[in-house]
């Protein structure tokens, strides 16, 4: 007999990021509102479907002969594609309350489409495919804003092609081991996955590949880096817990990496979205720790840590957009005196920056403490003690950024303008689950795969931690205030850009030279030079006639070879 | 498959040759030399059409010189190239009825026969049943399409176009050379599918001097370094020229040949014994990164596309010399996907021309405003080109990796990846200089990284924008000639339409590339080819 479908299972039938891609088309030729309307209505949906439909995969295609899965609805994937649906929906009502055009919002909605596409999908090449399209659908995105996200937005896409074309040969060669393209356990052992590991790398922001997080974010219009803020690098989480299913000391270890240079750089950081940008690396650093060290509470602290980041981080970025948008500055130099006159805005700061900083009752302290303790139980201390000294510089930037934004008086006056009822509403709305998952952590425990292992993240233990995490970080921003402002923002594109521009047009030089010269020098020692000197059309004959006797020769002495072999 | 005798062979290469006469004769009504033009067009392609959906294959047989036998024999792979050019010569036609008009051009009716006759060639080229057959053809190419590439009549163009003889007829004397070698080593110089049985108990050295004057001849046409230097130099000839010939039916022939040469002379056993494989691999391979290379530091744009071209052909010849089926696959598709895609291109920048008068990459800033659509397709394929998915070049390329990595040597996947890059590195700033650069250097964006601008033109004017841009352009009188009444004018329909459609069938080639004919032409090659 078989078993009757379910209204659910009709759920599989259709991938949520369908309607991303049809809300996209929609925005394209729709006037601006019914395009943001339909918009926000297509993201928001995917939270339901993903989390009503069955687990399984679906969607079984072959358009480029290889068997693919579009569609699988697994423990992994459910919690990262719900909390993307609900951060798209999200960022796309902030980018209509903050005047984006009808196009941002048709390139935003391809690009988080493909990206959710990306976490859906069951096998590698339809991840390869959407990982692409990830790439092509974010320059286009930074492009649109013009003027100088336009440089940018192309050094974006050599990393990311970059990154794919790893990943690509990977792939290949995985298949070439395995014969198939299925995920299931992880990448073919050896050099698939070094490769499938550093092009995913790039899209994590490796220490030395991630140049192009704080380079691209901060640079196009302040919605547009509140949706790219929430997904390449989160997608590139999901695809690493693919890639290493078990984890990898290395991985691990570059993770702790991530989390202190990306730290130290954000806190030398004087404007609003480049300082956010590097968090962004940092706290992905933890994911990448969690998942490197390979046990089930790992993979259950990165999807918690990254749920959770989105949304916080996403906060972060729609209050620095904020301060832009109403002030016309987004620089720390300039910023001051608004904890006053935006109260709204500055609480919906606190509720982010205490999240990030994990300060208990919000949901970051829930999230991080979740992987410190993975890491704790499974890694060296080195490791831990790298994760915990992020947290005291996570502290001290963001007291930082408050500081400077909030509290102190503003150099010069500023003009600040009213506020739409819609930002605010975005604010305060995207503010909600980051109280939510601090105070009910079961909420978000529940969502996860595997299991947490019974932590308990309110034990005294974790209060106490996280109560010391926070005075040394305020206590080091009120220290080291004065001494930071005099460090240099020097980062690794200060000698891997012109490197590697330097190379591109120096071979390019080089080949077009020699191939010049080798042209000249063949065109002399056959005269063929001096007859186009001439300017007598003999050339054809020449040519013609050399090349006979050339054959001719060549044929005798083969012919002769073969007669005496 | 089944031989059967039949006339639709010879009868794709007739009916445009048998155009020619009526195109010379109508030179004095335009309208009605260009539906000549037309008509042959639609008529070659339904009968290659027809050809196609017949499930056995047709044969003619065309004689004998000095004892060896000449026929036409549509088997996939030949119908795959033939169903390729004769669907771009419609669109093709269209085309260079909007360009030549744009332009005011002289000598069309001398141009619109030579195309007739070129085509008919490369039909030629394309139903081949033999060695010899093709090498008739293929050298009639050459000749058909000389008037073309020197058509603009100027010093430039007949030093060009001497070069493109001394080239292509050099070597068509090589590959005749190893066609002599061949017919005594083999005694037959049909194509058959997996190599000629006698030509594995030849003697190997021979052998090897054979299959190096075959793909050196053919490799000419195919434009592997170092015999590719006419074909930049051919980028004098008018777009649709350059577009259809020296993207399609030029340089296909040369891959297709030594795709025919590897593939059905001498077969994948035998190539892999002979170890000639493996350097053919290494000249591909070289080709691809040197010509990627070398093409960063195009101003002209039509150039920048030529070296394009030698990059992606040597994509078909390193499918091939890899002999693994996915591999001879991916070639084949490849001949196919690159040809939308870099006609798109050739369209595209033809059609700049014309409508502006613009050639140059340094002077293309804010050209997108002027014609979205068209920049819009140029944008299309060339991401194709880099390999993105969507567009029918990810679907050739993947299958070329997966068949480099099935291969003894899957470091080639490597130059596939570079090359892609490379592609990348010139096309994306051509692509950002055009919708979001303004002539007046106002924005940063304008000039390319890699470009060295042509001589006696400075690049843009001081760069350093400000840090906070506003997203919408103004649109001025500045960057665009906009019409009177202020909207902008995209251009003329004869040169959109054939763009749109170019760039529309490169797109399903990359989403449904299996709903095509040519995806099962390819499979029933490579499965004839490696059993």
């Amino acid at each position: 007999m078989t078993p009757i479908p379910t209204p659910t299972d009709a759920l599989l039938a259709v991938p949520p990021w369908a309607a991303f891609l049809l809300a996209a088309a929609v925005a394209l030729v729709a006037p601006r509102r019914v395009g943001y309307l339909v918009g926000v209505a297509a993201t928001a949906l995917t939270v339901p479907w993903v989390l009503f439909a069955p687990a399984g995969t679906a969607l079984v295609v072959s358009p480029l002969g290889f068997e693919q899965t579009l569609l699988r609805v697994d423990g992994l994937t459910r919690p990262v594609a719900a909390v993307f649906g609900l951060v798209a929906a999200l960022g796309v009502a902030y980018a209509y309350a903050t005047d984006a055009d009808a196009r941002t919002n048709a390139y935003a909605l391809a690009y988080m489409g493909v990206s959710v596409a990306a976490v859906l999908a069951g096998d590698w090449l339809t991840l390869l495919v959407a990982w692409e399209l990830m790439a092509v659908t974010a320059t286009v995105l930074v492009w649109h804003h013009g003027g100088a996200a336009v440089r940018p937005a192309f050094r974006y896409a050599v990393y990311h092609l970059v990154g794919g074309a790893l990943l690509l040969a990977a792939v290949v060669l995985h298949v070439q081991a395995t014969g198939g393209f299925g995920y299931d356990g992880g990448f073919a052992p050896g050099l698939p996955t070094a490769l499938a590991v550093l092009g995913v790398g790039v899209n994590l922001g490796f220490v030395g590949l991630h140049y192009w997080v704080p380079d691209t974010y901060p640079r196009p219009h302040v919605a547009a880096s509140v949706v790219l803020a929430g997904f390449t690098t989160k997608v590139a989480v999901y695809a690493l817990a693919r890639v290493v299913p078990d984890g990898h000391a290395l991985v691990a270890w570059m993770g702790g990496a991530m989390v202190l240079y990306a730290v130290w750089m954000a806190i030398l950081q004087t404007d609003a979205r480049r300082l956010l940008s590097y968090h962004i690396v940092s706290q992905v650093g933890y994911m990448v720790a969690a998942v490197g060290i390979g046990t089930a509470a790992g993979t259950a602290g990165a999807v918690a840590h990254l749920s959770t980041h989105v949304l916080y981080k996403g906060l972060l970025f729609m209050v620095a957009g904020a301060l832009l948008y109403r002030t016309g500055t987004g620089s720390l130099k300039r910023l001051g005196g608004l904890g006053r006159r935006m109260p709204l805005t500055f609480a919906a700061f606190l509720v982010a920056a205490l999240a990030i900083s994990g300060v208990p009752g919000f949901s970051g302290f829930v999230s991080k403490g979740l992987v410190i303790e993975a890491v704790d139980s499974a890694a060296p201390d080195l490791l831990w003690w790298a994760l915990v000294l992020g947290g005291v510089g996570t502290v001290l930037s963001f007291a930082k950024f408050g500081y400077y934004a909030f509290l102190r008086p503003a150099p010069e006056p500023l003009s600040v303008r009213p506020a739409p009822r819609a930002l605010t509403a975005v604010l305060l709305v995207a503010a909600v689950p980051s109280v939510l998952f601090g105070v009910a952590p079961g909420v978000l425990y529940g969502a996860l795969p595997g299991d947490v292992g019974g932590f308990e993240p309110y034990a005294t233990s974790e209060l106490t931690k996280a109560a010391a995490v926070t005075a040394a970080g305020l206590v080091g921003f009120a220290a080291l205030r004065g001494p930071l402002g005099r460090v240099p923002d020097v980062d690794v594109d200060r000698l891997l850009h012109p490197a590697a521009f330097g190379l591109g047009r120096g071979g390019a030089a080089l080949v077009a030279g020699t191939g010049r010269r080798l042209g000249a020098a063949l065109a002399d020692a056959t005269a063929l030079g001096a007859a186009a000197a001439r300017g007598r059309a003999d050339e054809t004959r020449f040519g013609l006639g050399t090349t006979l006797a050339v054959v001719a020769a060549a044929l005798a002495v083969a012919l002769l070879l073969g007669r005496l072999g | 498959m089944t031989d059967v005798a039949s006339l639709l062979p010879v009868l794709a290469v007739a009916v445009p040759a048998l155009a020619v006469p009526p195109i010379l004769a109508s030179g004095a009504r335009p309208n009605l030399r260009e539906g000549w033009t037309l008509l042959a067009a639609l008529g070659t392609f339904g009968v290659v059409a027809v050809m196609v959906r017949s499930p056995a294959t047709h044969v003619t047989g065309l004689g004998s010189i000095a004892g060896l036998d000449l026929a036409l024999r549509a088997d996939a792979a030949g119908l795959l190239f033939a169903l390729l050019a004769s669907t771009l010569w419609i669109a093709t036609s269209v085309y260079s009825v909007g360009y030549v008009r744009g332009l005011e051009e002289s000598g069309q009716t001398r141009y619109f026969a030579a195309f007739a006759a070129s085509i008919a060639a490369t039909m030629g080229v394309a139903l081949a049943a033999d060695l010899l057959t093709l090498f008739v053809f293929y050298e009639l190419l050459t000749l058909a399409t000389y008037p073309l590439v020197a058509h603009a009549g100027d010093d430039a163009a007949r030093r060009s176009g001497r070069r493109y003889l001394a080239y292509t007829l050099g070597g068509g004397v090589l590959a005749f050379g190893g066609i002599l070698l061949v017919q005594v080593l083999a005694g037959a110089l049909a194509f058959v599918p997996g190599g000629v049985g006698a030509l594995a108990a030849a003697d190997p050295t021979l052998g090897r001097v054979a299959f190096g004057l075959l793909v050196a001849g053919f490799g000419v046409k195919a434009a592997v370094v170092p015999l590719h230097a006419w074909l930049p130099a051919a980028m004098v000839a008018p777009t649709p020229v350059s577009g259809l010939l020296h993207a399609v039916a030029v340089v296909k022939s040369g891959a297709f040949a030594v795709a025919r040469s590897v593939l059905y002379v001498f077969g994948p056993e035998t190539a892999a014994d002979l170890g000639v494989a493996l350097p053919l691999a290494v000249a591909a391979g070289f080709t691809m990164v040197v010509a990627g290379l070398i093409g960063l530091r195009q101003d002209n744009l039509k150039r920048g596309l030529a070296y394009s071209t030698i990059s992606q052909l040597s994509y078909i010849v390193l499918g091939v010399a890899l002999l693994t089926p996915l591999a001879a696959f991916g070639a084949l598709l490849h001949v196919v996907a690159h040809a939308f895609m870099k006609i798109t291109l050739f369209f595209a920048a033809g059609l700049v021309y014309v409508e502006t008068g613009e050639k140059y990459v340094s002077e293309m800033a804010g050209i997108g405003r002027r014609l979205p659509a068209t920049m819009t397709a140029f944008a299309v394929a060339a991401a194709g080109l880099v390999g993105f998915p969507l567009v029918a070049g990810f679907v050739s390329k993947f299958h070329l990796l997966l068949g480099a990595a099935a291969s003894p040597t899957p470091v080639f996947v490597v130059a596939f990846l570079v090359a892609g890059l490379l592609k990348l590195l010139y096309f994306w700033p051509v692509v950002y200089v055009a919708f979001f650069g303004h002539r007046d250097g106002s924005a940063p964006a304008v000039r390319h990284p890699f470009v060295p601008t042509h001589d006696g033109h400075g690049g843009a004017g001081p760069g350093g924008g400000t840090t906070e841009v506003p997203a919408t352009a103004d649109g001025g009188t500045v960057d665009g000639a906009l019409a009177p009444s202020g909207r902008r004018v995209e251009a003329a329909p004869a040169l959109l339409g054939p763009v749109l459609f170019t760039a529309g069938m490169a797109v399903v080639l990359g989403v449904v590339p299996a709903e095509l004919p040519f995806w099962a032409l390819a499979e029933t090659a490579v499965a004839e080819v490696f059993g």
